[in-house]
């Protein structure tokens, strides 16, 4: 197998002897690099390895170090009283991680409920945004009058920092002078003394909130993936007399399988790790349907500080985020190497 | 760079143009030029990114003790209605800290709760941080805790003016004793009841009410003389408020939240429970409060009094004043102690205190990582003297809590004679650093009670006898292992 400096080479001088033998007008000054015949120096040789050091380097401090830090806390039994010696507090070893899924935090939650109230809300969020997303894209991929009117406004959701949207919401919400409550009281359907923010019907207030809140980070993704496909294959399609339904399911939705991986993922990893919209948008004290696990997380370190159940739970965290990761760089690996799966 | 021909990829070219060497030398310069320039504007605009700010830095002279040093401060930053006065009063002690002895403060921000716990979380861990850091007297028991902050001398108390030159009920507050004081305090907010005199004239109210059965009387008289108008209200979704209601009324019924000594949960007594339930009973029973502010928090709760929507409010502070500020309800605003007298009864039971309000306030602790105690001591010197205790009175409305600025204050303000009793009787808190997990026991057993009665329209005693148990177990072993 050629490494990557050699490829570069043997195509660089193949280049140059195309190059070379052109239309006769000679080229200006050309600087052509010599053939390599013996071994080259080990620097040489591993020269992208060594462009890479700073960045690893970088890497490794910024994201390697905190999460050996936290894998260790999450063994240890750290509160307020040993903090400041936190190297020296005793291990637990598992009791932590039994702690977290079994024993409830502050608000007499365990993380493994938190665990099932994030997947639902990560969940729901992503199947509910994702069509959204695509009938947007679709609407505002072919040009027309207006449209980059109508692509800004999409925006809007997401550009709106996730603090001013909890608030927004919160107001929405609020029982009797909300807005959902007046509209839904007028048109009959609910009372007017709803509660959205208190009690089971929180979940739905955060998951409304945060689907309004988020769709366009998948709208934007399959936007990107609808332009890069190629028109050719869509000229073709018409000519063969398709309709518009089987080219968008048979040429643009295969097209978009990547990207929508790629969307569904991100986006159920941005609603999992949502702390802001449960935290301002329930006022600090957020009810237990909407005790998510970056919630529980926050409450065992910042009001119990149990910094050690904390750090297993975050360690948990990591651990069930880490399986729709799996599962996509399994889906991937297939799609780009089909008979790997043979 | 060049594009590939089959493939479509960018490879590098490894053959190319010498441009002329005075060119190359040039374009060099350019690209040099161009790169400081972003740098230093990128590191200006990084600088201008954090959330630390210094007053002037420059030196006043040599013959100024400090001159020259800087000392950082955590502290709250400037937001909400006092934002602009908050800022004034940072300037001005930073200005006169550095006129007297020549060093400059560092001011370091934070802007939420959750970003002072993790801030002073992170210093403790690290040994590392701020100088000083400000800190509320409900949170003195937690920091105490971390072994990480300094224990004042009785020569440090010496350096700020006297231990016996401040408010005795903020010392109960600055350490577990007189001798492990890790806090200085430099100002009070006590706790008080805020009237509509306007709303209670109309129900034909002389005097605000100073049991709780009369509270209720008045909130119900206020409610059918000014239709739309509700007595109190609830703030159950706020992280500090409703604790302090139970605890008040659970004192005053002859219990507590926690043993003397901070190490037995008593969550699960009678008058907790009863405390409890006459919190939430305002909205299920007495109906003096708009159902609403089931999901409120202390903002929202402001707000609506400050629109005359409500006509009193629980365990307000004197910033209330400022919230209030150019609305009708602001010539109409009065205060009043906190009642002291449990619902049901004449008196309070033998020994009960009237605890209308916790010793409440901020105080100037110093971190053990800091290497200049004689300098954080001359700040906080400047920060407890009588002419800043004025002016912070003047520009916050916090009550001072010295001595002498208490007594030039009660002369010149008599309104503030509500304040000023309420923090002289102000009750302390059990000093431990277990006091953290009693307030979340508490904070879980409203907040699931307040569930319970949005999802179903009532609360039962068993209800709440039995989420009181579950926060008891919860914090049991917690206080046993502190």
């Amino acid at each position: 197998m050629l490494r990557m400096g050699e490829m570069l080479g043997r195509r660089g001088s193949k280049e140059t002897a195309r190059e070379g033998s052109g239309s006769g007008v000679p080229p200006p000054a050309l600087e052509t690099r010599p053939a390599r015949r013996g071994r080259r120096p080990w620097y040489r040789r591993e020269h992208p390895l060594l462009l890479m050091v700073p960045t690893l380097a970088l890497l490794t401090l910024i994201v390697l170090v905190p999460l050996a830090v936290v894998i260790l806390t999450s063994f240890m039994n750290i509160t307020e009283s040993n903090i400041a010696h936190w190297l020296a507090a005793p291990f637990t070893w598992l009791k932590n991680y039994a702690s977290a899924l079994t024993g409830p935090n502050v608000l007499g939650v365990s993380a493994l409920q938190s665990i099932w109230i994030s997947l639902a809300f990560s969940l729901i969020t992503t199947a509910v945004g994702t069509p959204i997303a695509f009938l947007a894209a679709l609407t505002v991929h072919h040009r027309s009058r207006g449209r980059t009117a109508i692509r800004s406004i999409y925006l809007i959701p997401y550009a709106i920092p996730c603090f001013v949207t909890a608030i927004l919401a919160r107001i929405i919400f609020l029982n009797q002078t909300g807005l959902l409550d007046v509209v839904l009281s007028d048109l009959h359907i609910a009372s007017r003394n709803t509660y959205w923010l208190i009690g089971p019907n929180a979940f739905w207030a955060m998951t409304i909130t945060d689907i309004w809140a988020s769709w366009p980070l998948i709208y934007l993704l399959l936007l990107a993936g609808l332009a890069a496909i190629p028109k050719e294959q869509l000229e073709a399609a018409i000519i063969d007399g398709t309709s518009t339904w089987q080219r968008l399911r048979y040429v643009v939705i295969p097209r978009l399988t990547g990207v929508y991986s790629l969307a569904v993922l991100l986006s159920t990893f941005n609603h999992f790790g949502n702390f802001t919209l449960p935290y301002v948008m329930f006022g600090g004290v957020p009810p237990t349907s909407a005790d998510t696990l970056p919630v529980n997380i926050y409450f065992r370190a910042f009001s119990s500080f149990d910094f050690g159940v904390a750090s297993a739970t975050a360690i948990i965290t990591i651990l069930v985020l880490g399986i729709p990761g799996l599962i996509y760089m399994r889906t991937t690996r297939l799609a780009e190497n089909p008979m790997k799966a043979a | 760079m060049t594009r590939d021909d089959d493939g479509g990829n960018v490879i590098m070219m490894t053959a190319r143009w010498r441009m002329p060497v005075s060119a190359r030398s040039r374009q060099r310069m350019t690209k040099l030029k161009a790169a400081v320039v972003m740098t230093a504007a990128l590191t200006a605009s990084v600088a201008a990114c954090g959330t630390t700010t210094s007053t002037s830095t420059s030196t006043a002279g040599g013959k100024l003790p400090f001159a020259g040093q800087t000392v950082s401060v955590f502290t709250n930053g400037p937001s909400g209605a006092n934002s602009a006065a908050t800022s004034s009063y940072y300037t001005y002690l930073g200005n006169l800290f550095h006129a007297q002895t020549g060093a400059s403060v560092n001011w370091v921000y934070y802007t939420s709760s959750s970003q002072e716990s993790s801030t002073v979380e992170a210093s403790v861990a690290t040994s590392t941080g701020p100088d000083i850091f400000a800190v509320g007297s409900g949170f003195n028991g937690t920091i105490y805790g971390t072994k990480a902050f300094h224990v004042l001398s009785a020569s440090n108390w010496s350096a700020v003016g006297g231990r016996s030159s401040f408010s005795p009920s903020m010392l109960t507050m600055a350490g577990p004793s007189a001798t492990q004081d890790i806090g200085v305090p430099y100002e009070s907010q006590p706790f008080i009841l805020a009237y509509n005199k306007a709303e209670f004239a109309k129900a034909g109210i002389k005097a605000p009410p100073t049991t709780w059965a009369q509270f209720v009387a008045d909130a119900q008289a206020v409610m059918k003389a000014n239709p739309g108008t509700y007595g109190d209200s609830l703030d159950p979704a706020d992280a500090y408020g409703p604790w302090k209601e139970v605890w008040s009324y659970a004192l005053q019924s002859g219990g507590n939240l926690v043993s003397p000594n901070g190490k037995t949960s008593t969550l699960d007594s009678a008058p907790v429970r009863d405390a409890v339930q006459f919190y939430l009973s305002e909205l299920y029973q007495y109906h003096i409060v708009p159902p609403q502010c089931l999901t409120w928090t202390g903002t929202e709760q402001e707000a609506a009094f400050a629109k005359g929507q409500v006509a009193m409010i629980t365990d307000a502070t004197y910033s209330l004043l400022a919230e209030v500020a150019g609305t009708p309800v602001a010539s109409q605003i009065a205060f009043a102690p906190m009642p002291d007298v449990p619902i049901g009864s004449a008196t309070r039971p033998k020994g009960a205190p009237a605890a209308q309000s916790i010793v409440s306030g901020n105080y100037w602790t110093i971190g053990n990582w800091d290497k200049n105690i004689p300098l954080a001591l001359a700040f906080i010197k400047v920060g407890t003297s009588a002419q800043v205790q004025a002016e912070q009175f003047k520009l916050l409305g916090e009550n001072p809590v010295t001595n002498v600025a208490l007594t030039a204050l009660a002369k010149s303000n008599p309104t503030m004679e509500s304040f000023i009793t309420a923090q002289a009787n102000s009750t302390p808190l059990p000093f431990t650093a277990a006091w953290s997990y009693i307030e979340a026991g508490v904070l879980a057993v409203v907040s699931h009670s307040a569930q319970q009665l949005a999802t179903s329209g009532s609360l039962s005693a068993s209800y709440v006898t039995s989420q009181l148990a579950a926060a008891d177990s919860a914090v049991q072993p917690q206080l046993s292992a502190g």
